[in-house]
């Protein structure tokens, strides 16, 4: 079968190129924390970019052969693929915070997300890495609209619980009296934890509408409570809660850092949980 | 915020506080987890298999069959939204005034307390300054009012205001959202149909009830296919193509198909499910082998219970016919499932109206089960049953209500998280021969992002008036 013989495509040859550009890219931003050399931020920047202009190389690619199949659909179909946008969503986030806020410490706790997500497609059981057909029911356009909101959106989470990961470490040193200097300042990490739930709230409101527009038009009901689209309210409702505690209750740093932390646990098991332990309309991915 | 006396007091006071919105919200998170664990709207049977009686008792009781529909989780839900409408009410008017009677020229002292400001001395004239300062806010998207009284200038400038409000529109959102729900839920219904190709049919089997409602109109299924990958199992396209009557007449003919729903008169079609009607009817294709030796091989069709003469006053009888033949209790032949997977046929072999012999013939194992020493052999060609397609029918005059809600909530959520609510107050004095400015801003969000853009803001502001930094 063409599908069988074309095992360990191109675009499947990158990624694992990539899985080591992004764990090579950890280490530097890792090594830079105590350092605070800046030919090394500059290096660590530049190697987690050039890991995810190939990333985004192998997509297309992984495009193209499936129009070459006949098939023609965009790289979002099964578990392998999405893992693989998932982490491209965290390293273009992260880039793009890095970029925006001038900080690149907080890479070494962000970039680890990107490459387990893909290194786990190597190990993780039942992960086909072949291009396949699409079935009918994922034939719509809001496929690509809905996958690409949710997952820059967990991507967006996925850095507040880095983020808030350092706080905790950080503000459990000082409680004890010691100071870990080479971590960003508490208020900064507690602003940054701040503006990537932001960031991410939005696209997860986006990703659970336009999932519920392309359910609509699938199956004829916007809501049906099935547990991927329960659970993606569960997290909203989290995201939400963290939201009014901070704008209106004023609860600040490790509360919210707690609340980050528990919020991406639920993206998680939103995102793959489900999937293990609950069946239901999303078997795909 | 002003304290209340009495129940309506305390009342409104429980209802105002945020403590009870994050309550309610990490309530429902967690709630919301059980119906996610626990099969939902399931049959008693299965739970007392699955939990045993006790814990069939305990889900009955606490409504957990059904949890989205319980009356505590919608008293949940009822309850964020008396907190959400009671908050707006309370908090609403605070920021219309933002809006309505902006602070627009407040005292020199209180400008004198905010921060951040600036403050210097310029020797252009009064209205020259007060001119240059304004284009440049205009420049950078501020509104501004001007007004001179004598011996001094004011400039009261401001943009994003609209962030005051995006919060009631977000949170109006979600009761639109609600309310379309709502709507749906109490004038919608959603079910199912299933109809045998070439047939009609007008009702629909309400999902999780045994509720049928019928339709103003027929629906005709002309028929139904599966299309595959070629060289693959993964179905491409399920289609049925569906003809609606009105009064017998057919009005609209169209492809239904997964992600392309056929909508008439409010109702709308879905793609649902599909299968082959195999057992009662269809038409069955054979290769028969004379055993003689003499004549060549032949083909018969024959159609479920029916008989077809063979040869020499032999005759074939289809007794009958399992699409996806497996062994149930007792050895008894049954069938799987109604698609064509291991299709097998009983057959019976009669000579001059007496009975002679019966034999199976399977289609994937075509030397099974032949009878020994029988003048004819079988061989499975095809099989042709009538499909059916099963259509999911829901009617819900609420979505778009729904989509309504969304729209605003997306708007409402990037006014309150994107833009922030600037005010910029400019007073220039005359001082002797030169002018005092002080300019001062605020921000009711983000300030960090602000005290930079007014640092920008105040070095535009000197340089335009050629003012040394």
């Amino acid at each position: 079968m063409q599908a069988a013989a074309l095992h360990g495509t191109l675009d499947t040859k990158l990624i694992a190129v990539v899985i080591f550009v992004y764990l090579l890219a950890t280490v530097l931003y890792f090594c830079y924390i105590p350092f605070r050399n800046k030919g090394l931020g500059r290096l660590a920047t530049g190697v987690t970019l050039i890991g995810w202009i190939m990333e985004t190389a192998s997509m297309v690619i992984r495009t193209v052969i499936s129009y070459k199949m006949g098939w023609g659909h965009a790289p979002f179909t099964n578990l392998y693929e999405s893992m693989v946008f998932f982490s491209w969503s965290i390293v273009i986030i992260y880039l793009l915070i890095e970029w925006r806020y001038k900080n690149k410490t907080i890479g070494a706790f962000v970039m680890p997300f990107a490459f387990i997500s893909l290194a786990y497609t190597t190990i993780g059981p039942g992960i086909r890495t072949q291009i396949e057909p699409l079935v009918p029911a994922l034939q719509s356009n809001w496929l690509i609209a809905h996958v690409i909101t949710c997952f820059l959106g967990y991507a967006a989470f996925a850095v507040s619980c880095g983020v808030s990961i350092m706080y905790l470490i950080k503000a459990k040193a000082q409680e004890k009296g010691k100071d870990i200097a080479f971590l960003p300042d508490l208020r900064v990490l507690d602003d940054l934890n701040y503006k990537a739930v932001v960031i991410g709230f939005p696209l997860l409101t986006l990703g659970i509408i336009t999932g519920a527009a392309w359910a609509n038009y699938a199956w004829g009901s916007y809501w049906s409570w099935d547990p991927k689209e329960t659970w993606s309210l569960i997290t909203w409702f989290i995201y939400a809660a963290f939201l009014h505690a901070r704008f209106t209750r004023g609860w600040r740093g490790k509360k919210t850092a707690i609340l980050s932390i528990i919020g991406f646990a639920a993206v998680l098991f939103t995102y793959l949980g489900v999937n293990l332990l609950i069946s239901g309309l999303h078997s795909y991915a | 915020m002003k304290k209340r006396e009495g129940v309506s007091g305390r009342f409104w006071g429980f209802f105002t506080s945020l403590k009870l919105t994050i309550f309610l919200l990490f309530i429902l998170a967690v709630t919301s987890i059980s119906g996610t664990l626990i099969m939902q709207r399931a049959n008693p049977q299965q739970y007392v298999k699955a939990y045993g009686e006790g814990g069939y008792r305990i889900i009955k009781t606490l409504g957990l069959y059904d949890v989205y529909h319980s009356w505590w989780f919608l008293l949940l839900l009822a309850l964020l939204v008396l907190n959400i409408v009671i908050c707006s009410i309370e908090r609403f008017p605070r920021s219309w005034r933002f809006v309505k009677e902006p602070l627009r020229w407040p005292d020199r002292n209180l400008l004198e307390e905010m921060t951040p400001r600036e403050r210097f001395s310029v020797s252009l004239s009064l209205e020259e300054t007060l001119e240059k300062i304004q284009s440049l806010l205009r420049g950078r998207g501020y509104r501004c009012e001007r007004k001179v009284e004598e011996g001094r200038g004011r400039i009261f400038a401001q943009k994003g205001v609209i962030n005051r409000l995006g919060v009631y529109v977000t949170h109006l959102s979600v009761l639109i959202i609600l309310i379309g729900g709502l709507i749906g839920g109490i004038w919608g219904f959603s079910g199912g149909m299933t109809i045998v190709e070439g047939e009609s049919s007008r009702n629909v089997t309400i999902f999780g009830s045994h509720k049928v409602v019928t339709l103003p109109f027929d629906v005709r299924c002309d028929s139904f296919q599966v299309d595959y990958y070629p060289g693959t199992m993964t179905p491409k396209e399920y289609k049925s193509v569906i003809t609606i009557l009105e009064n017998g007449k057919p009005v609209v003919t169209r492809d239904v198909r997964v992600n392309h729903p056929l909508k008439y008169k409010g109702i709308n079609f879905y793609q649902a499910s599909y299968g082959t009607i195999s057992n009662r009817v269809g038409t069955l294709t054979l290769e028969v082998i004379p055993q003689d030796g003499k004549d060549k091989p032949f083909r018969v069709r024959v159609k479920v219970g029916s008989q077809v003469p063979l040869k020499d006053g032999y005759t074939l009888k289809l007794v009958a016919f399992f699409p996806d033949l497996v062994l149930g209790r007792d050895n008894q032949p049954m069938n799987r499932s109604q698609e064509l997977r291991n299709p097998a046929a009983l057959l019976e072999v009669d000579k001059g109206g007496k009975y002679r012999y019966r034999s199976w013939v399977f289609a994937f194992f075509p030397e099974v089960h032949s009878v020994k020493n029988a003048p004819f052999k079988f061989h499975y060609i095809s099989f042709k049953g009538l499909q059916y397609t099963g259509l999911q029918v829901s009617k819900d005059p609420g979505v778009w209500v729904v989509w309504t809600g969304c729209t605003f909530i997306l708007v409402g959520l990037v006014i309150c998280f994107f833009i922030s609510h600037r005010r910029v107050w400019v007073l220039v004095e005359e001082k002797g021969k030169k002018n005092q400015v002080l300019v001062v801003g605020n921000v009711n969000r983000n300030h960090a992002a602000f005290s930079q853009h007014f640092e920008e803001l105040i070095n535009d502001i000197k340089e335009a008036l050629g003012v040394s930094q």
